[in-house]
């Protein structure tokens, strides 16, 4: 499972703009938010992107598909697939492309933890046609399992990353 | 086969007169020289009071080459000429002891009991006669002895008395003494080695029980536990004590350990391999270097976590240095929750929905890998920041120092120019003054 999340995080960064910031993840504080509002911490090995945020609405791309967690969902684990969260907070919606990670609904706040995450504007779209070229060819010359999966773990994240740019 | 019989019954001799026999013990482990192949109770009880006291008068039961055995203790135990400890009844009241008569050695009744010990020890304790009393009242059968015993007796019983023919009786009585007590010193030591012997046969065995012992032990999660510590240091020197406290932590680990947990060390860093692998360079799985060389980026944790999780470990201990200030840093071991015991207290998370398209189970799985890899992660970070922290204070110094050494020097070179200049001056000025 790490292999795949490391993966998707390299091409990820690969297609991105701006490089992660090495900072410290740092204990959340249990700040208090408005009831209608959801307590949203968007979080990632090297840094947050969001902390403490008080959000409309989140839509996580979970294994089953898209979930959207709106304030008082019911306590879920949810592990992530290369894919798009959305923000919508006060009518503005933030689009970020996460190659992986877990999502925690819990009772008070909600914690989306991804390995790799950028801005969906900070994708490149040539890089990414390239890289499912790359990862496609990749695919073809595999020798052994393992780099058959690896080389489609790839191509799936190559491939999320393509239909998010098409549909934003 | 004879001397097991012999050990025995000295043994069990011995642990019926442990309790109450402090001064006995006492002469057992001194050292005598003699050796004597026969001990009995009574005398022993008469040398003890000889080493705290004044001689008594002698008891010569032990002299008994092969003293007959009552009844029933030939039939508890097959006794033979070696050794022999007899336990004497007397009778309960000390001033009976006065009549040999008094106390019958082979008779029917003569089993040994603590009080009558007690008794008897009591006995010896207040009267020096009672004792030889006692001697003379267990050779009664020695007929070899019996000139000398009814003196004895009567030496035992008439203190105080000076008759010309008691005096002469008391120097036969003091040489035949020195036999007695040489003899018993004999005894002693024989009875000393016997007992070193099996206190090495105990100690021996000690050993054998207590492992199978511990092995037996109960670990508290049920299963083996076998534990990896993960132990970050850098990859360059020059960055103060960061490293040596992280080498010191994990040795002092494995020393609380005591070998208990099959430990395996997981080195991230080069600076930790030299010294580690000096102490416990067995117990080295794998190790990292060059992890320092960028800054850490997650992908790169990853692939150490990887490798942690393909080692089948219950236990995974991280010692690393936390940052606490540019001033301070304090190494931590950081124990990470096993797979086996999240998976146990599985029921935290049953108010949780897991995904649908996935087993709850595999979710878990994947959860500690993520878990295990942010730890890593925080924990290379916090080492990394330490070490540039320990190395910025390390390189303070360092410059400071050969700031100081620099003015030393100076002034010395100082010194030696000015030396060198005056010495040409001089010869200069002596040159001229000849010429002059």
């Amino acid at each position: 499972m790490l292999r795949q999340v490391a993966i998707r995080a390299s091409a990820a960064a690969r297609s991105a703009a701006g490089p992660a910031a090495a900072a410290q993840r740092r204990h959340l504080a249990e700040a208090a938010v408005a009831a209608d509002k959801l307590h949203f911490n968007f979080l990632l090995p090297g840094g947050a992107i969001q902390k403490d945020a008080a959000v409309d609405m989140v839509l996580v791309p979970a294994s089953s598909g898209v979930m959207g967690i709106l304030p008082r969902h019911a306590p879920t684990v949810a592990q992530l697939r290369p894919g798009v969260v959305e923000v919508h907070a006060d009518g503005a919606k933030e689009k970020y492309f996460v190659s992986s990670g877990f999502a925690f609904v819990h009772k008070e706040r909600t914690d989306v933890c991804a390995v790799a995450a950028a801005p969906l504007a900070d994708l490149d779209a040539a890089a990414v046609t390239q890289g499912v070229a790359d990862a496609q060819a990749a695919m073809a010359a595999a020798k052994n399992d393992t780099e058959k999966a690896e080389a489609q773990i790839g191509l799936d994240t190559y491939t999320a990353m393509r239909s998010a740019l098409a549909m934003a | 086969m004879q001397y097991r019989c012999t050990v025995q019954y000295i043994w069990l001799q011995f642990c019926e007169v442990w309790p109450m026999c402090h001064t006995v013990w006492g002469l057992v482990t001194t050292a005598f020289q003699t050796p004597c192949k026969s001990l009995t109770v009574a005398s022993s009880i008469a040398l003890a009071r000889r080493c705290s006291g004044p001689l008594p008068a002698p008891s010569l039961g032990h002299l008994l080459p092969r003293p007959a055995i009552a009844p029933e203790r030939r039939s508890a135990r097959r006794l033979n000429h070696g050794c022999l400890l007899i336990a004497v009844t007397p009778p309960g009241h000390p001033g009976e002891l006065r009549s040999p008569s008094g106390c019958s050695l082979y008779g029917p009744g003569t089993m040994t009991s603590r009080v009558a010990l007690k008794v008897a020890m009591r006995a010896a304790g207040n009267s020096p006669g009672a004792a030889g009393a006692l001697g003379a009242s267990l050779s009664g059968r020695g007929s070899l002895w019996a000139p000398v015993a009814p003196a004895m007796a009567s030496v035992g019983t008439s203190r105080g008395q000076s008759s010309p023919t008691a005096v002469a009786m008391e120097e036969q009585v003091r040489w035949v003494n020195l036999k007695v007590v040489r003899e018993r010193m004999k005894t002693v030591s024989n009875i000393g080695k016997i007992c070193k012997a099996m206190k090495l046969v105990a100690a021996a065995k000690l050993r054998g029980v207590q492992s199978l012992q511990q092995a037996s032990k109960k670990d508290p999660t049920g299963d083996k536990k076998k534990q990896l510590i993960i132990a970050v240091t850098s990859d360059r020197g020059l960055c103060g004590g960061v490293n040596a406290v992280i080498v010191k932590e994990v040795k002092l680990m494995m020393a609380e350990d005591e070998g208990r947990t099959p430990t395996g060390i997981m080195l991230v860093g080069d600076k930790g391999r030299e010294p580690m692998r000096r102490v416990h360079g067995d117990e080295i799985v794998v190790s990292f270097k060059d992890v320092f060389k960028a800054p850490v980026t997650f992908p790169q944790v990853c692939m150490i976590a990887e490798d942690v999780l393909s080692r089948s470990y219950t236990d995974v201990i991280l010692v690393y240095n936390r940052f606490k200030s540019a001033m301070e840093q304090e190494p931590v071991r950081k124990p990470i929750v096993g797979l086996s015991t999240l998976l146990e207290s599985a029921s935290v998370f049953d108010e949780y929905e897991f995904d649908s398209d996935m087993d709850s189970a595999q979710v878990f799985v994947d959860l500690f890998e993520f878990q295990l890899a942010t730890q890593l992660y925080n924990a290379l970070l916090e080492n990394a920041t330490s070490e540039q922290a320990a190395r910025m204070s390390a390189m303070d110094n360092a410059s400071r120092n050969s700031t100081d050494m620099h003015a030393k020097l100076a002034l010395t070179a100082n010194r030696v120019r000015q030396a060198g200049i005056t010495t040409e001056l001089s010869e200069i000025v002596a040159g001229a003054a000849s010429v002059s």
